[in-house]
């Protein structure tokens, strides 16, 4: 075994752990690739938490379109503090923005029902507790998976796809035709890219 | 005096998962009593795995679970 495989395995643990603001500091210095690779990574985050505080459809695009605003907007002024997460300013950022919208509507169903409606306006404050960050964890997880294809060969995609379905390697190796000893290196190629696009996705959060 | 033979990455990974040929096994659990090189690639191999099984494999579990339960 080369010292290089060990450098690399454990460089790509160390780089998982470590977060690097590269993507924030190009988003914020209006890089336009790198807004579009934002825009495509995290849309469906913000979905995912509209459609939990039980936004519709429609609210829900709203709602994206606000929240992508306001942060490119708004992003110029951001200065990337590495002791302070972004991802807790972000997702404030989405809960302001579903606050704004689930108070419209209740001013909205306020003019127009007949029926006493409740005063109460949802809490803008809502602290970020544990669960977002198990949310954001299972978020990254899935969205890393999903990027993988494209970036890894075929029969590496196929070893990683059968994997995640619970089959044994031996199972995996004859199902597709290769040696047991190449299926784990096929294995090791899949993970390695999966903690590479992990480590990118959680750059600056 | 012919150079110790470590072991890689996958071959580590077969011998947690009990894929290595008798021999190759036993010369393995050998090696790594006194090989902290290759004690600690088998430590990162044991995390990739706790990533894989602890981490995306619940994680797509749970996903598919609520999008059953939503059909």
């Amino acid at each position: 075994m080369s010292d290089n495989e060990t450098r690399d395995s454990g460089h790509a643990q160390e780089s998982y752990k470590n977060t690097h603001p590269s993507l924030i500091n190009a988003v914020t210095q209006g890089h336009e690739p790198s807004q579009d690779r934002f825009y495509r990574i995290y849309k469906p985050l913000i979905r995912v938490r509209g459609a939990k505080k039980g936004l519709s459809p429609d609210e829900i695009e709203t709602l994206v379109q606000n929240v992508m605003d306001s942060f490119f907007r708004g992003a110029k002024n951001f200065k990337y503090d590495p002791t302070k997460r972004f991802k807790h300013y972000f997702y404030r950022v989405i809960n302001n923005h579903i606050c704004n919208i689930l108070r419209e509507k209740m001013e909205k169903n306020k003019r127009f029902s007949a029926e006493p409606v409740d005063d109460k306006h949802p809490d803008d404050r809502e602290p970020l507790d544990g669960t977002i960050e198990e949310e954001w964890t299972q978020y990254l997880y899935q969205t890393a998976f999903n990027e993988i294809k494209g970036r890894v060969p075929s029969v590496t995609y196929q070893v990683f796809l059968l994997l995640l379905q619970h089959l044994p390697p031996k199972e995996i190796a004859e199902k597709l035709g290769i040696a047991l000893s190449s299926f784990y290196n096929h294995k090791k190629a899949a993970m390695n890219e999966y903690k590479k696009i992990l480590s990118e996705l959680q750059e600056g959060f | 005096m012919a150079e110790q033979k470590h072991f890689t990455y996958a071959e580590l990974d077969a011998f947690l998962h009990g894929d290595l040929p008798v021999l190759k096994r036993l010369r393995c659990q050998l090696h790594l009593h006194g090989c902290p090189q290759c004690q600690g690639l088998l430590q990162h191999v044991e995390e990739d795995n706790r990533l894989l099984e602890d981490g995306l494999m619940r994680s797509l579990d749970a996903y598919k679970k609520e999008n059953d339960a939503k059909t």
